[in-house]
């Protein structure tokens, strides 16, 4: 094959990985009892099915690029063979981590009982050995270049094992994001490893000049850890168990919630992660975590992480000044989320508006003109659209966005099928004068920053208004019960912004902004009775009775989690409130809900009082439904929101499909 | 939306002229001369209000204040709201 021609990364790992088994086998074949034959089966086995399914560690297909990537080749012998011995140490500490590989440890624990981790342990140490004579037997290096390039992967590999056992211990402590950065960074030392085996082996071959290797190593490390922190992320979202919390690991996503999340926030998270670690709760408590994970900005932070990362190493292989560097450069694609997203921003491009995280592609770029809010929220109804398309569902091809020159307020009116937003056009003097009551609401010094608070709203907003649309379109629109309408919808809007890429970043802003927009409302108006409208009867107790303190409340929190019993249950049980006070907290829920039903939309300071109180209180509930499962009830069945919920989220019946 | 306080000192700015031009002039005078006091949070909006009307044609202040005044006393909620 020629350079012209090219090779994938996944052929390539296949070369690697052909490369590797046709080795092993003939050790094995001429040395290795059954046992551990049987072992190593288990182990390439798995490997063979993930290829089989396109997936494979990018890093070990370091050496096999650079051979392309300097020689045209795309299976250059030698450096495939530095890849190969590579692989097979990834694939040796693959098998002491039980995390990285349970399917393997599972199927060995089965196999060997309380032997398992000796022979996994083993089994690895065939692995490691494997190398040298993988190296010698393709040739054309001599045994001096061998040794070196062993030790240079070697040297690396002690940090690796170091990163391994930080690793490993991880489970026994908490430690924070910076350490686990540090940990990451010392554990993908195979990487760099790899990258300065083959180094010594094309030095030798002549092929780089000294000056080169250094940025070749920068760009393995970075490469390394962004795969890394993107595995980990990948395991934390998209895999229905995640082992690393199984271990009570805090990835970087994890840890940076942690940090981030206000102190009550935080030890919920807490709560929820000691859960996980209980294999009968796990898969019980893990869409809660990721829920608050994201809430508290942990996913974004290891995204920008990974993005930080990869554009290090981008940069790395440019100073390595390579001729054909595509090679090394596909290995970045899998991470590279800033080129999946088809935009990657030159150094001198300014920063965009905090609040527009949430893509919005058609916005004029004049902030506050009225095309630039109708942009945003044609923006968001547009992506709206498709969500709910691909889910069988379908807004209204007439229903329109406008903006309302007299009214501060957004509405759905049913009759003319449009959404009106009460966002003023800063470019004119009517409106710069209108905007005067975000400044109050939002408590911001200056207009345009009160417009910003405003901005910030606007998708959460606009999918809330859309969301009556889509009720009233599907025939369970509730025009008497102005609070199961509300609630509804704001679950509606809420749980699709959360599948929005970017929305998690975002929400805890939106939290504040609502948060001030509360305090600021209260000066104008006065509402006793906006706590009790929570659909959690404990929150009614704490919040608007204050019949436990907060620490104590905690206290019963934990109990209910330990015991997966409602939490009111267990407060009662505990003596902290008695059954004449949870009947109090039913009738003030009960008047609250029909004063809110009674006065939303009598005063214009009221309302809005009532609608940014009871988001943020949707943007805080932690058992909020998926997507899905809120279109299911609030769209399809009708249902009205509030049905007494448990505080340990349970696992969801499957559902009809529609 | 503004406090009752707030709303006070914007009407009689709308409807009086020499008051208007006082409050922009030295908006702690303007306040006091017309026995008029407002909180802190509350200051803060007036003088974005002052920095916002600075800004502004006479022409133009009427009318912002008119459709200010004006869009506010009604409430556009549909069902849904």
């Amino acid at each position: 094959m020629t350079a012209a021609a090219g090779a994938r990364p996944l052929d390539q790992a296949r070369a690697a990985f052909a490369h590797l088994q046709s080795h092993v086998a003939g050790l094995v074949e001429s040395a290795a009892p059954p046992l551990l034959r049987e072992v190593l089966e288990l182990h390439f086995a798995r490997v063979a099915r993930a290829l089989s399914a396109g997936r494979y560690p990018p890093v070990v297909l370091l050496p096999t690029a650079l051979g392309e990537a300097l020689t045209g080749e795309p299976f250059q012998p030698q450096l495939t063979a530095v890849g190969a011995a590579m692989w097979a140490a990834t694939l040796g500490y693959d098998l002491i981590d039980d995390a990285a590989d349970h399917e393997v440890a599972a199927a060995i624990a089965a196999r060997f009982g309380a032997a398992a981790e000796g022979v996994a342990a083993t089994a690895a140490m065939a692995l490691f050995d494997a190398a040298p004579p993988l190296l010698l037997r393709a040739g054309g290096i001599d045994d001096a270049t061998v040794g070196a390039a062993l030790v240079a992967f070697a040297t690396r590999a002690w940090s690796t094992i170091g990163g391994q056992v930080e690793d490993l211990a991880a489970s026994s402590r908490a430690a924070g994001s910076a350490h686990w950065a540090r940990v990451v960074a010392a554990k993908t030392g195979v990487a760099r490893g790899g990258m300065d085996m083959a180094t010594v082996v094309a030095r030798k071959l002549g092929w780089l000049e000294p000056r080169q290797v250094p940025p070749l190593a920068a760009f393995a490390e970075a490469l390394g850890a962004a795969v890394q922190h993107q595995s980990d992320l990948d395991e934390l979202f998209g895999q229905a168990q995640s082992a690393d919390l199984t271990n009570g690991k805090r990835v970087y996503a994890v840890a940076r919630a942690l940090e981030r999340a206000p102190e009550r926030a935080r030890r919920r998270l807490e709560l929820l992660l000691e859960r996980a670690r209980m294999p009968a709760l796990h898969a019980a408590v893990l869409p809660s975590i990721r829920a608050e994970v994201r809430a508290h900005g942990g996913m974004m932070a290891a995204a920008l992480l990974v993005a930080r990362l990869t554009a290090e190493a981008r940069l790395a292989l440019r100073q390595a000044g390579l001729g054909s560097p595509a090679p090394l450069e596909a290995l970045l694609a899998p991470v590279d989320v800033l080129a999946q997203l088809g935009a990657r921003p030159a150094a001198s491009t300014p920063p965009s508006p905090p609040a527009a995280v949430v893509a919005t592609p058609n916005v004029p770029s004049v902030f506050g003109s009225e095309g630039y809010w109708l942009g945003r929220a044609h923006d968001v109804l547009a992506q709206l659209r498709g969500a709910l398309e691909a889910r069988g569902y379908a807004l209204d091809p007439d229903l329109a966005v406008v903006t309302d020159a007299r009214t501060p307020y957004c509405y759905y009116d049913h009759e003319r099928r449009v959404v009106s937003l009460g966002y003023p056009d800063l470019t004119t003097a009517s409106g710069r004068f209108r905007a005067l009551t975000f400044v109050a609401m939002f408590g911001d010094p200056t207009v345009e920053q009160a417009a910003r608070s405003a901005d910030a709203l606007l998708p959460l907003l606009t999918v809330h208004e859309a969301a009556h649309h889509l009720r009233h379109r599907y025939g369970v629109l509730s025009t008497s019960e102005a609070w199961v309408e509300e609630h509804a919808t704001n679950i509606l809007a809420v749980s699709y912004l959360r599948t929005r890429p970017g929305w998690s970043d975002e929400e805890p802003r939106v939290l504040e902004v609502l948060r001030r927009a509360r305090r600021g409302l209260e000066r104008s108006v006065e509402v006793d009775y906006v706590d009790a409208t929570h659909d959690d009867l404990d929150e009614v107790l704490v919040h608007a009775m204050h019949a436990v303190p907060e620490h104590v409340y905690e206290r019963a929190w934990q109990v209910a989690l330990r015991e997966r019993r409602p939490v009111v249950d267990t407060m009662l049980e505990l003596g902290m409130v008695s059954a004449e006070q949870v009947a109090e907290a039913k009738r003030l829920q009960r008047a609250a809900r029909a004063r809110f039903d009674r006065e939303y939309g009598s005063d214009p300071a009221l309302t809005a009082l009532l609608a940014m109180a009871q988001l943020a209180v949707e943007l805080v509930d932690r058992d909020l439904p998926p997507f899905d499962e809120a279109l299911h009830r609030y769209v399809d069945r009708g249902e009205a929101p509030g049905p007494p919920r448990s505080l340990v989220p349970l696992p969801r019946e499957p559902e009809k499909k529609r | 939306m503004l406090t009752e306080s707030l709303e006070k000192v914007v009407t009689k700015a709308a409807e009086d002229r020499a008051f208007l031009a006082a409050l922009l002039a030295d908006a702690d005078a303007a306040l006091a001369a017309a026995g008029l006091s407002l909180d802190a949070p509350d200051r803060v909006v007036l003088d974005e209000y002052c920095r916002v009307a600075s800004g502004m044609s006479p022409a133009e202040l009427d009318q912002a204040v008119q459709d200010y005044l004006s869009g506010n006393r009604e409430i556009g909620l549909a069902a849904g709201g």
